[in-house]
């Protein structure tokens, strides 16, 4: 058996958090603490990386041409 | 929202008031380019707060009351900006009313949703484009939906969110994390691949400055 590194309750606590991870709205004791958990969890870190795909594909939607009819 | 420099913003602002006063003034063509200007824009907000079957009535509404209230403009911040916050209002009032209509303001999260998932599949990868999540956002609480479009799609600060929707800074950052774990639990079709996570926590710490 290999040991789990990252038990659920550590996750539980860094799941809310990734949010404000990303947008640098941690301070930098925080910041740590859940970076140095994504290094070694794949669910937390698989988790971060789709919210970071989001993020990403939320800024890329432009403005919309309202149709000729308005 | 920055402008680029302060030159800009000077010739920016110069360019503002005429374009208000010749709208406050009804001189031909002034109304015709504040549309064309601003309605891009003013129409991709209404279409992602209050969705596209009632984004087109809401942007003739937006501008009938910029046409109204555009002698009030004084130049205290760039004409797209005071446009946006008076759309943003509307779209607000139109929830709230559309909200009290169906009586289904549903602004909980399911408790599973905040909580830690398992595996390291994630749900979105690479198949997602932006018109699934222009569908997806229509799906979203309207408290959550409201920061997600302002802060994520508008780039603006969770201070500014906050000002614009009359919500504290820690309820527009918590809102915002519901409605981005809500996207991403929502059962994107087709689902990509499978595929194995990566150890870099840098990955992804540098995009967005
Ligand atoms: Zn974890």
């Amino acid at each position: 058996m290999t040991p789990e590194p990252s038990p659920m309750s550590a996750c539980d606590g860094i799941q809310p958090r990734l949010s404000e991870y990303m947008d640098r709205q941690l301070d930098r004791i925080q910041a740590d603490q859940v970076q140095a958990h994504l290094s070694v969890c794949d669910t937390c870190r698989g988790v971060a990386d789709d919210l970071d795909r989001l993020r990403g594909l939320a800024s890329s939607l432009g403005p919309i041409t309202p149709p000729a009819h308005i | 929202m920055s402008s680029s420099n302060s030159s800009n913003v000077h010739v920016l602002a110069h360019t503002d008031m005429a374009l208000a006063a010749r709208c406050a003034t009804g001189e031909p063509g002034g109304f015709e380019e504040l549309y064309r200007l601003h309605s891009p824009r003013l129409f991709g907000l209404a279409c992602r707060m209050v969705g596209p079957t009632d984004a087109e009535d809401l942007l003739q509404d937006i501008f009938l009351n910029a046409h109204r209230k555009i002698r009030l403009y004084k130049g205290e911040s760039a004409l797209g900006m005071w446009l946006f916050r008076l759309a943003t209002n509307l779209c607000l009032d139109f929830l709230r009313s559309r909200a009290n209509r169906s009586a289904q303001m549903t602004d909980s999260m399911d408790a599973e949703d905040a909580r830690p998932t398992e595996g390291g599949r994630g749900p979105i990868l690479g198949v997602l484009d932006r018109l699934d999540l222009e569908r997806a956002l229509a799906e979203l609480p309207d408290g959550c939906r409201q920061v997600f479009v302002l802060y994520d799609v508008e780039g603006f600060e969770h201070r500014e969110v906050g000002a614009m929707l009359g919500i504290s800074e820690g309820t527009s950052k918590s809102q915002l994390h519901k409605a981005r774990m809500r996207l991403r639990a929502r059962d994107w079709q087709p689902l990509g691949p499978i595929r194995g996570r990566r150890h870099d926590p840098r990955a992804f710490s540098d995009e967005r400055v």
